[in-house]
């Protein structure tokens, strides 16, 4: 292990470094806390050993700037008589132990044997739980596959059926040509040419819906961004206009975004995935609402005490009843048949993806909401490329 | 006996290519996309065939199955669904159906071939009970 050893007294620097040195670690001495902060910046420690006294920034100052900087190093602070309150304070500060002066060289030994225990069993948790998220995707993914699969067979049942139809018309009219054909044939080749333009619309509907499912699995596939920077005024309201402009042009929905909403509120995440989200959410919604006189869909916009973002997002409909609530982000869970029931499942998926979360929670009166938590923007970062990528993003969704 | 064919699907496109293949076979046939609409009708009017999606919203096809069974045992059911889950379809043959088809469907004909065949039988019945 690297150990750094901070004290004033060169002989207890000395010794100690000697000893540990022996023992098989790799120590580096400093004689403040000025210097050991140098040590940390060059590189990893993992044990840092320190007096609590010193002239100067003592070790109780030194352990809250370490501590705040390097929280993965272990710290041992090595206390005299009098500052038994100084120990308990730094125990408090997340020191992991203190030892007496003067050091009792086998407490200090077990001591590193236990941090070098915990490392251990840290990194092999670490390990299993990275092979726990891999399988974990992947059984999203396939989930999500099996989805996507699914949401294809209708639109091919009925193209496969009308291009069945049109080949009939095609054999009858060959027929008739020849002049084989009769009265019935000529009274069903009647009936095809009526309702050819109704045929051709649906087909072109199959091919186009089964596109919009291809897209869907393309953006899966390609990985979700995590840190694009995206206007949550304008999501929602392209989301609003998707959703109601392309399939329920009839109606007359009202989007209500409560003041909160700043126009100019930005979030982390992905684009596509914040509009998936929003797209299922709002497609819900517009069907509960559809036959209702009182048609709108409210998002209102909370900053949470951590820096996240929480939308609270529901419509005027009656809302998901609480013994459902349970079960809505199961994948194939569905209340209504043209859905596959993988669509609350994916925005789930996508919002997880991009480090935020989907709930449905109940308000005091026992209407459910969903809550998307966000992560917000870091102001510091310099992003160099993102917005270039999310520039060609848009004028591919405008293609 | 009610020969009118009710063929129920949530799915408008499914529906109108159904009651086209339908139609060119000369079979009289009646769409809903809506089950509890179908259900009403068929009490109403009791036919004896009926073309049924498993998932539909408001009431299963699971579900429209074994009302249209209790109120009329004899009624043939036909079960198509894009579910290729065994499970389901098992349950609706338990339920009654005579038949299932999972879209999309190899060619409509197959469904056509089991709707002359509903129709043979019914035609038995009828000249059965005549006698």
């Amino acid at each position: 292990m690297k150990i750094l050893i901070v004290d004033d007294e060169k002989v207890i620097r000395d010794s100690l470094s000697d000893f540990l040195e022996k023992a098989g670690h790799s120590v580096e001495t400093t004689e403040n806390a000025v210097k050991a902060l140098y040590v940390f910046e060059k590189g990893l420690i993992d044990v840092c050993i320190m007096d609590i006294r010193m002239p100067g920034i003592d070790g109780v100052e030194l352990l809250e700037k370490t501590k705040a900087s390097y929280p993965d190093t272990y710290y041992i602070m090595i206390t005299g008589h009098g500052d038994m309150n100084d120990a308990v304070n730094c125990l408090k500060l997340g020191a992991y132990n203190y030892l007496r002066k003067p050091v009792n060289l086998d407490e200090l030994i077990s001591n590193l044997e236990r941090i070098e225990q915990k490392e251990k069993m840290k990194k092999e948790l670490e390990e299993h739980r990275e092979k726990m998220n891999f399988s974990e995707k992947i059984a999203a993914i396939g989930t999500l596959a099996t989805g996507f699969a699914h949401s294809v067979n209708n639109p091919l049942a009925f193209l496969k059926g009308n291009y069945e139809q049109l080949n009939k018309l095609c054999s009858l009219m060959q027929k008739s040509f020849n002049n084989n054909g009769d009265a019935k044939d000529k009274k069903k080749i009647e009936f095809l040419l009526k309702e050819m333009p109704e045929i051709l619309e649906s087909s072109i509907k199959a091919i186009d819906r089964i596109k919009e499912i291809q897209k869907q699995i393309f953006s899966v596939r390609e990985g979700i961004k995590t840190d694009e920077t995206i206007n949550i005024y304008d999501i929602i309201n392209q989301s609003f206009e998707h959703v109601c402009k392309k399939n329920f042009a009839g109606h007359d929905i009202s989007l209500r975004l409560q003041a909160e909403v700043e126009k100019k509120l930005t979030v982390c995440g992905s684009k596509s995935a914040l509009l998936n989200i929003f797209v299922v959410l709002m497609s819900n919604s517009i069907e509960a609402i559809a036959n209702l006189k009182d048609q709108q869909i409210t998002v209102q916009c909370d900053k949470n005490s951590n820096g996240s973002i929480e939308l609270t997002y529901f419509d005027s409909g009656n809302g998901i009843p609480p013994y459902i609530g349970e079960s809505i982000f199961t994948p194939f869970f569905t209340t209504k048949g043209d859905h596959q029931g993988i669509g609350l499942y994916f925005a789930y998926w996508l919002a997880k993806q991009i480090k935020g979360d989907l709930q449905i929670k109940y308000n005091e009166k026992g209407l459910s909401r969903f809550v998307l938590t966000l992560l917000k923007q870091k102001k510091s970062e310099d992003r160099g490329q993102t917005p270039e990528k999310s520039k060609s993003k848009k004028t591919k969704t405008k293609k | 006996m009610n020969k009118q064919v009710v063929v129920v699907d949530d799915e408008q496109d499914i529906l109108d290519m159904l009651r086209r293949a339908f139609t060119l076979e000369d079979i009289d046939c009646i769409c809903f996309n809506d089950s509890v609409e179908a259900l009403e009708f068929i009490k109403k009017n009791n036919n004896m065939i009926a073309v049924i999606d498993i998932k539909m919203p408001k009431m299963s096809g699971i579900q429209l199955l074994n009302e249209i069974k209790k109120y009329n045992p004899l009624c043939n059911i036909i079960i198509i669904t894009g579910f290729s889950s065994m499970a389901r379809v098992v349950e609706c043959l338990g339920g009654g159906a005579i038949d299932y088809f999972v879209k999309p469907f190899k060619t409509t004909d197959d469904i056509i071939v089991a709707l002359k065949q509903c129709m043979e039988r019914l035609n038995r019945w009828e000249e059965a009970i005549s006698k």
